[in-house]
C-alpha cells in the first residue's frame, strides 16, 4: 500500500514537471508581454532595455531553469505587471477561491446526491422529472451566461440578492456558488441517479429487501455505498474544476480570487503570474486525484486486494 | 485481524483528510478579506474595470491617477472651467529661465502630510522625481523623465529648481495634473525612507484630501476624507473604489445601488438612461479613434525591408484618400457612438486640428480615385479588430468599415485578435496588408508622444515620411512656444492632406451614476477625475472649497 502511494506521488511530481514546461512555453507563444506593459510611444530601444531588465531576452531554457529552481522553493518570480512577488498575490487571493470552491462543492454534494437517490427511487415520477430538468439546464447553460442572468433576475429585477461583490454575508455567496456549482451538481445528480438505478436492480439489494430490511436502510446503507464509487471519482474532478472554473464566476461576480487573478494575468501577458497560478492549480489537481485514489481504495475492497 | 487493523487505519486517515479539507474551506471564509459595509449616504462607491495597480508608489502610469489623486497633491492643476493651469502645491506658476533650461517652483508653506509627517517641502519634490527617473525605477515613464531632467536642485525648504538636459518650453507638462500622463503627485520622502517602499506603497502617507483606510487586495480601496484640507474638504466622507471587471455586473450594481458611479461603455448607455434613478453622461475629451495603414515604414527605419514595406495599395495617397472618403463619419457618430463623439479630420488632436476641413463622405469620388490609382476592381485587405477598453466598440466599427469599403469595391476581412497582438504586428513591422485600429488619449505633450507613432525607431509607429520627420525636427529645435504651435499646425495640415491614417472620431468616455446620490461633478479630463470635488445630489453641508 505504501509503495503504491509513493508511486502515485512520484507520478504526480512528474506530471507537474511536464505541465510546468508546457505552460512555460505555451505562455510565451501568446507574444511579448512588453506589448502590453510598455506605453504606446515606447521606442525599440526601450523594448530592448526592458527586455534585458526583465530577463526576457535570455534563451528559453535559461529562463525556464531560473523559473524552475525558484519555483521548487515556492518563488514564482515577480509579476511583470505589478513588480511584486507572484507568491504574495497567490497567498492573498487563494482563500477567496478555496472558500467559493468549497461552498460550491458542499452545496453540490448536499443537493445532488440526495436528489439523485430520490430521482432513482422515484423513477419517472414528478421528482424524477424535476431532477432531470434541473440536470439538463445545469449541463447546457454556460457559466458566464448563467451568472449574468442570475444577477439580472435575483438582484436587479427581484432585488433579493446582491448583484456582485465579495463579502462574508451569506447572501453574497448564493449566486456565485449557484453559478459555479450548477453544472457539476447536474452531473453528480445524473451519475448518482444512473448508478442507483443499476444498483437498485441488483441481486444483493433484492436480497436485502427480502430479508426485511427497511427501505431507507437498503437505499442509504447498502445501495448508495456501491453507487458512490464512480461518483467519488467524479467528485474529485469537481473540486479541481471548481477551482479552475472560478475564473468566469469571479470575473462575473467581481470576486478577488485566483480565478480573476488568472484572467487579469492572461490579459496582460503576465507570464510569471500565469505560470505560478497554473502550477498551483495543477498541483492541487494532482493532490486531489491522489486523495481520490485513497478514498477509492477505502470504498472498494477489490481495489485494495489488487494493490496488496 | 491484520486486515481489520489496516481498515481502521485507512478509515482514520480518510476521516482526517475529509476533516482537514472541510476545515480548510471553512477557514478560508474567515481569512479572506471582507469589505466593511460603508454604503451609506456619506459614502461614494465607484466601480471600475481595474485598479491598474495596487500600490501607491507610482509604477504603471496615468490610469492610476484616479487612486493617486485621492491621496496625494500635484504641483499644478487645470482649472475645470477655463482649462488654465493653476497652482496646486506650488504657490504660483513656475518661473522659467530665458534659455528654457531651468524651471523653478515656489511651494506653499504649511501644507501638512497626514499623521504628523511634517510639511511638504522642496526635498519631497526632488525625491519624487529622482526616485521615478533613477535606474531601476519601474515607473513606466522613467525613460521620458530621464531624457528630460539633468538634475533637481533644492534651493531652500520651499524652492526647487529643475535643470534640464535640453531647452524645453513644454517641460511644465511633467508638473501639471493632466492627461498627458507623466505628471507625478508629490510623495513624502521621510516616510518612504523610514518605512520602506513596500509599506509606503501599501499604506501611503499623502497630503491629499483623502487617506487610505482599507484595502481589499484585488478588490477595493476605501478612502476617508480629512476634516481639514488646504484645497477641498470633500462632501463624501468615504469613497470606495471597487474593481468590477464585467460591465454588465457594474451596470447591475449601479441599478441596485451597490455602486454610485460606474465606468460604462456605449452598449450600456440606453439601459442606464432608461432605468429610474440612474443616468449616463459622457466626459469631454476622451480618446481618439483612428485606423492606421500597415506597412508604411520608410528606409529610415531599421526594420524596413525593400519589396515588403510600402507595397500595399495605400502607399498611393489617392488610395488612402479614397478609403477615407468611403466612410460616413456622421452616421458613425450617430449610430455607434450615440452622439457621444465628434468626427475627426486627422488622427490626433494636434494644435490647429479644429480648423481643418472635415473629411466628406463621397463614395463616388472614392471609386474614381481607386480607378485612377489602378485599382478599378478594388483589392483585398485585413481589418484587425480588438477590444481596447474604453474603446470596446472597435470590433463593431471595423465591421462597419468593412461594409463601407465593400461599397467602393474593396474586399475587407475582419480579423479579431487582442490588443497586445495588434501591437506586436506593428512592433515587428508585420502589419503589411492590414489596417489596425488605434485609440489614443486626447494628448497635449505632442513632443513626447509624436515620435511613438510617426517617427522611425518607435515600436508603434504607423506612418513615416521624410517630410514628417523634418517637420518634427523643426518642432524640437524651436524654443519659442508660439512658433512651435505653428509648426504643429503645419504637421496637422500635412496629415490631413496626405491622409496619414483613417481618422474616425474623438469619443467621450462615459459614466453611469445614481441621480439620487451624485450631484455636481466638475469635468475636465479623464485623468484625474477629481472625485474629491463631487457634490452630493442633496448636500450634507460639510463641503468646503478653498481658492488656491
Amino acid at each position: 500500500m505504501r509503495r503504491y502511494l509513493l508511486l502515485r506521488l512520484g507520478q504526480g511530481i512528474i506530471s507537474l514537471l511536464i505541465m510546468s514546461i508546457l505552460i512555460f512555453f505555451l505562455a510565451r507563444l501568446t507574444g511579448n508581454p512588453l506589448d502590453v506593459l510598455l506605453p504606446e510611444n515606447a521606442t525599440l530601444a526601450e523594448y530592448e532595455l526592458m527586455s534585458e531588465y526583465l530577463k526576457l531576452d535570455e534563451p528559453f531554457y535559461k529562463q525556464y531553469w531560473s523559473f524552475l529552481t525558484k519555483a521548487i522553493k515556492g518563488d514564482f518570480g515577480d509579476s511583470l505587471r505589478y513588480r511584486t512577488p507572484v507568491r504574495d498575490f497567490i497567498i492573498r487571493r487563494a482563500p477567496v477561491t478555496f472558500g467559493l470552491a468549497g461552498v460550491a462543492f458542499l452545496v453540490s454534494i448536499l443537493i445532488a446526491i440526495p436528489a439523485g437517490v430520490i430521482a432513482a427511487f422515484q423513477k419517472d415520477k414528478w421528482q424524477d422529472i424535476i431532477a432531470k430538468l434541473f440536470a439538463i439546464f445545469g449541463q447546457s447553460l454556460p457559466t458566464f451566461w448563467l451568472g449574468i442572468m442570475l444577477i439580472q433576475l435575483f438582484a436587479v429585477h427581484l432585488g433579493w440578492l446582491p448583484a456582485g461583490m465579495y463579502n462574508k454575508g451569506i447572501q453574497y455567496w448564493i449566486l456565485p456558488a449557484l453559478s459555479l456549482g450548477w453544472h457539476s451538481t447536474a452531473g453528480i445528480l445524473r451519475l448518482t441517479r444512473s448508478e442507483m438505478l443499476d444498483v437498485l436492480s441488483s441481486d444483493y439489494v433484492r436480497l436485502a429487501k427480502i430479508k426485511g430490511l427497511s427501505t431507507p436502510v437498503v437505499i442509504w446503507k447498502h445501495a448508495l455505498r456501491n453507487a458512490l464509487i464512480p461518483v467519488v471519482t467524479f467528485l474529485s474532478n469537481i473540486y479541481g474544476r471548481f477551482l479552475m472554473g472560478s475564473v468566469v464566476t469571479e470575473v462575473v461576480f467581481s470576486w478577488p480570487g485566483l480565478g480573476r487573478l488568472a484572467y487579469e494575468a492572461i490579459m496582460h501577458r503576465d507570464f510569471p503570474m500565469v505560470q505560478g497560478l497554473v502550477i498551483i492549480f495543477v498541483g492541487l489537481f494532482i493532490l486531489i486525484n491522489l486523495i481520490t485514489d485513497i478514498l477509492y481504495i477505502y470504498l472498494d475492497p477489490r481495489i485494495r486486494y489488487v494493490i496488496d | 485481524m491484520k486486515e481489520e487493523k489496516e481498515e481502521n487505519e485507512m478509515r482514520k486517515m480518510i476521516m482526517v483528510i475529509i476533516c482537514l479539507g472541510l476545515l480548510f474551506s471553512i477557514a478560508s471564509l474567515f481569512t479572506a478579506g471582507t469589505l466593511a459595509q460603508g454604503e451609506d449616504e456619506s459614502t461614494l462607491s465607484i466601480g471600475m474595470p481595474t485598479l491598474y495597480e495596487e500600490t501607491f508608489l507610482l509604477w504603471v502610469g496615468s490610469p492610476s491617477q484616479d487612486l493617486w489623486a485621492m491621496v496625494y497633491d500635484y504641483l499644478f492643476y487645470r482649472d475645470t472651467d477655463t482649462k488654465d493651469i493653476i497652482p496646486g502645491l506650488a504657490k504660483e506658476i513656475w518661473q522659467v529661465s530665458e534659455d528654457l533650461m531651468t524651471y523653478t517652483i515656489q511651494l506653499r508653506e504649511g501644507i501638512p502630510w497626514q499623521d504628523g509627517w511634517g510639511e511638504v517641502t522642496a526635498e519631497d519634490v526632488k525625491y519624487t522625481f529622482d526616485r521615478s527617473k533613477k535606474p531601476g525605477s519601474t515607473n513606466s515613464e522613467r525613460e521620458v523623465l530621464e531624457k528630460a531632467i539633468d538634475y533637481i536642485e533644492v534651493v531652500d525648504d520651499y524652492t526647487v529648481s529643475f535643470h534640464l538636459k535640453n531647452p524645453d518650453p513644454k517641460f511644465w507638462h511633467f508638473l501639471v495634473a493632466d492627461i498627458s500622463g507623466w505628471n507625478l503627485p508629490i510623495v513624502c520622502k521621510n516616510y518612504i525612507l523610514e518605512v520602506g517602499e513596500k509599506k509606503a506603497g501599501e499604506e501611503p502617507i499623502g497630503s491629499g484630501p483623502y487617506r487610505v483606510v482599507e484595502h481589499g487586495w484585488g478588490d477595493y480601496f476605501k478612502f476617508e476624507a480629512k476634516t481639514e484640507h488646504w484645497r477641498v474638504v470633500p462632501e463624501f466622507k468615504y469613497v470606495i473604489m471597487r474593481v468590477v471587471p464585467e460591465e454588465s455586473t457594474r451596470v447591475a450594481m449601479l441599478k441596485t445601488g451597490a455602486l454610485d458611479i460606474a465606468e460604462i461603455s456605449l452598449r450600456s448607455v440606453a439601459d442606464v438612461n432608461k432605468t429610474e434613478g440612474t443616468a449616463a453622461e459622457s466626459w469631454p475629451g476622451g480618446y481618439v479613434m483612428y485606423v492606421s495603414f500597415g506597412g508604411m515604414l520608410t528606409p529610415l527605419d531599421e526594420r524596413y525591408e525593400e519589396g515588403y514595406h510600402r507595397t500595399d495599395p495605400w502607399a498611393d495617397v489617392r488610395v488612402r484618400e479614397a478609403m477615407n472618403l468611403a466612410i460616413n463619419r456622421e452616421d458613425l457618430v450617430k449610430v455607434i457612438y450615440k452622439n457621444m463623439a465628434d468626427p475627426m479630420p486627422i488622427g490626433w488632436t494636434l494644435p490647429g486640428y479644429e480648423e481643418l476641413d472635415p473629411i466628406p463622405y463621397d463614395p463616388d469620388r472614392a471609386k474614381e480615385l481607386l480607378s485612377e490609382a489602378g485599382y478599378p476592381d478594388g483589392f483585398s485587405l485585413t481589418l484587425n479588430a480588438h477590444e481596447s477598453p474604453p474603446a470596446v466598440e472597435i470590433p463593431i466599427v471595423q465591421e462597419l468599415l468593412a461594409s463601407y469599403f465593400g461599397e467602393i469595391g474593396l474586399q475587407a476581412k475582419v480579423s479579431m485578435t487582442d490588443k497586445a497582438k495588434a501591437r506586436e504586428y506593428m512592433r515587428a513591422a508585420k502589419d503589411v496588408g492590414m489596417l489596425i485600429p488605434q485609440e489614443t488619449g486626447v494628448r497635449r505633450n505632442w513632443e513626447v508622444k509624436f515620435p511613438g507613432s510617426y517617427l522611425p525607431g518607435a515600436a508603434k509607429n504607423h506612418f513615416q515620411s521624410e517630410e514628417l520627420t523634418a517637420l518634427y525636427n523643426r518642432v524640437v529645435e524651436e524654443v519659442d512656444i508660439e512658433k512651435r504651435e505653428k509648426i504643429w499646425a503645419e504637421i496637422a495640415k500635412y496629415n490631413r492632406k496626405n491622409f496619414t491614417e483613417i481618422p474616425l472620431v474623438v469619443a467621450h468616455p462615459i459614466f453611469g451614476f445614481r441621480t439620487d446620490k451624485v450631484g455636481e461633478w466638475p469635468k475636465n479630463s479623464p485623468f484625474p477625475k477629481y472625485f474629491e470635488y463631487i457634490r452630493r445630489a442633496e448636500p450634507l453641508g460639510n463641503w468646503r472649497l478653498f481658492t488656491p
